[in-house]
């Protein structure tokens, strides 16, 4: 299957008083038509970064240099107002917190309304009448009436639905999620999971989800990139990776959740020290200071990503 | 995604009532708020009052009567608030200084709204360079002293009346733009706004429909601060004469004049400042209410 979204070394860099701050460094990564791909790292991995990058809304002292490919079409260095068609148009994006993320002081349906006239041409009747069939397909009741209500009168879990159904009305190619279910509490979390889960398999819509939530990945994903310290560590389709993690990291992260079915004798394993200050030029492995497999030869020399049973991992350690 | 994604969009939208808007709902909150109703009320009658009352009131506002100088209040003689040390009707006089002080209240609003929270909310939002520009052109002016400011349009244009209307409208703005910029720093980091963004809003939509509704509530009370601070300037320019000319009148002048003979002629006073008072009073409940009827939570 050919790539919709195509990331080919994309690095994205941060000027700061203390000088540069790498945040995403050479990454490449294929997303393809129809799956679902998990993003997986630690909180400063560069996870949100890299879409941010390739969406253009990096923070005002960011700048992004290599390459993203929406179906061919560059999107690094695309002139602004183009990229603002991309936005929202072609890629939707879902934010962490419903909460916030939608303007008090705008009903509901105005804001669902907005998109699909601004990108699809819609007249108001028209979005409209698509926010509430769109409402009622993410399971909002009596959508004809809640789109006259503000964002105060809806729960955080409808708030997520209608963040969704916001993202999904001008019927984006490509849909990013930046850790959709983290701010809400566990069982409202299930229910956007199941909601997303029909949606993908009534939609098909390429989706990214980016979370450091590793059984939302187990649930919901095609394929994982596991990244840490701005760079992909390994990449590969879900089964293998929760069966058989080639990276060290990865083991790390898996042994560091929680398990309901386990008995008492699975201890949970933290990673030991935190993830390296992105400020330095970083030789070598970035794991190798909280690896337990490192040698000299993972602090001396870069991994590249190289292909290991059904995927991709760094690790010099792999036999090659 | 296509065929998957088709909507029977003829039949939602014969379900779909009209949709909402900001405005019709703070219109129908308010309306809800007796206070507000009975101050717009009383506001519209004072506003009909200066507009009609001197045409119809038993003296001209110029009509000097010798023989009455600083005279009581007299319901028999025509004279209902009494005269002023010139011998002329208050009555007539308060209702006509309602006009100008009226007039360049609204002006003076209008102006720090259109002008001070567009000029806030592009130099807050857009932020960098353009906002180093646009206010430090606010502090350029905010330094300038507003007599020399005044004294300095009178040398070019002369003494117009319509004058005081743009030296007060030049100045009205600035505080406004600094809230509204203040505002639009803090909001332009909520997540609402990166929602907006990354669905491709453009950044005059972003600050019409985002940012400038977000900022109503202190716009709304800074606005109903201005109108008495304007009435205020207003008498100050027209005592060292840089105001109205006589025999015209406003309500700042009469109470400067008024204060200054309270002693002797206590109607001078009270009666120009009760309007004063009953204005700055409405508007309070007025921008209150608005400011309620704009909030969606609070209902």
């Amino acid at each position: 299957m050919s790539a919709i979204l195509a990331i080919r070394g994309l690095t994205t860099r941060f000027a700061t008083p203390d000088g540069e701050v790498a945040a995403v460094s050479d990454v490449d990564l294929d997303l393809r038509a129809g799956e679902t791909l998990g993003v997986v790292g630690e909180s400063g991995s560069g996870k949100s970064q890299l879409f941010l990058s390739v969406l253009g809304l990096l923070a005002r002292n960011g700048r992004a240099t290599g390459s993203a490919r929406l179906d061919g079409q560059e999107l690094i260095g695309l002139a602004p107002e183009s990229l603002r068609r991309v936005r929202g148009g072609r890629i939707a994006m879902i934010f962490q917190d419903p909460m916030t993320s939608l303007n008090p002081f705008l009903t509901v349906g105005r804001q669902l309304t907005e998109g699909p006239m601004l990108h699809r041409g819609l007249d108001e009747r028209t979005a409209r009448a698509r926010a509430i069939a769109m409402l009622e397909r993410v399971r909002i009741p009596d959508a004809a009436r809640r789109l006259n209500q503000y964002p105060h009168e809806f729960s955080g879990g409808m708030r997520q639905r209608i963040m969704i159904a916001m993202a999904l009305l001008p019927e984006p190619d490509v849909l990013i999620a930046d850790e959709p279910t983290t701010a809400l509490d566990v069982t409202v979390q299930a229910q956007i999971l199941d909601l997303l889960r029909e949606l993908r398999a009534s939609m098909g819509i390429a989706t990214v989800l980016i979370t450091h939530d590793l059984g939302v990945v187990a649930g919901l994903c095609d394929r994982v990139t596991v990244m840490y310290a701005g760079r992909v560590v390994e990449e590969a389709p879900v089964e293998p990776l929760f069966g058989a993690p080639a990276h060290p990291y990865t083991r790390a992260l898996l042994g560091a959740l929680p398990r309901v079915d386990a008995d008492g004798a699975h201890d949970l394993v933290a990673i030991p020290g935190q993830p390296p200050n992105l400020q330095r030029v970083i030789e070598g492995c970035a794991f190798a200071p909280r690896c337990a497999q490192a040698d000299a030869r993972c602090t001396a020399t870069r991994p590249g990503l190289r292909a290991h049973g059904a995927g991709r991992a760094a690790c010099l350690r792999l036999p090659s | 995604m296509t065929e998957a994604h088709a909507v029977p969009a003829v039949e939602a939208a014969a379900l779909a009532p009209a949709g909402r808007g900001l405005w019709s709902d703070a219109w129908r909150r308010l309306r809800r708020n007796r206070a507000a109703i009975a101050a717009s009320v009383v506001l519209a009658l004072i506003a009909v009052a200066a507009i009609v009352g001197p045409e119809v009131a038993p003296h001209a506002i110029d009509a000097i009567y010798w023989d009455r100088v600083d005279a009581p209040p007299d319901f028999a003689n025509g004279h209902y608030f009494g005269t002023e040390s010139n011998g002329r009707d208050l009555f007539a006089r308060t209702l006509f200084g309602g006009r100008v002080s009226l007039a360049l209240g609204i002006a003076a609003t209008l102006v720090s709204l259109v002008i001070g929270v567009g000029w806030g909310a592009i130099a807050g939002f857009i932020g960098g360079r353009v906002d180093a520009i646009m206010m430090r052109t606010v502090d350029i002016l905010y330094a300038l002293p507003f007599m020399f400011f005044v004294i300095l349009l009178m040398v070019y244009f002369g003494r117009e009346p319509l004058l005081i209307f743009v030296a007060l409208g030049a100045v009205s703005w600035l505080d406004m733009a600094r809230i509204v910029r203040g505002q639009a720093l803090s909001l332009k980091r909520r997540e609402f706004i990166e929602a907006a963004r990354a669905a491709g809003t453009g950044t005059g939509a972003i600050i019409l429909r985002h940012i400038v509704p977000n900022c109503l509530g202190p716009v709304i009370v800074f606005a109903t601060l201005t109108v008495p601070q304007v009435i205020l300037l207003e008498s100050f320019l027209s005592f060292l004469g840089l105001g109205v000319r006589e025999p015209m009148t406003s309500w700042g002048v009469l109470i400067a004049d008024g204060a200054r003979r309270v002693e002797t002629a206590w109607w001078q006073l009270v009666f120009p400042s009760a309007f004063l008072a009953a204005t700055l009073f409405c508007l309070n409940f007025i921008g209150d209410g608005l400011r309620d009827a704009l909030d969606p939570k609070d209902r």
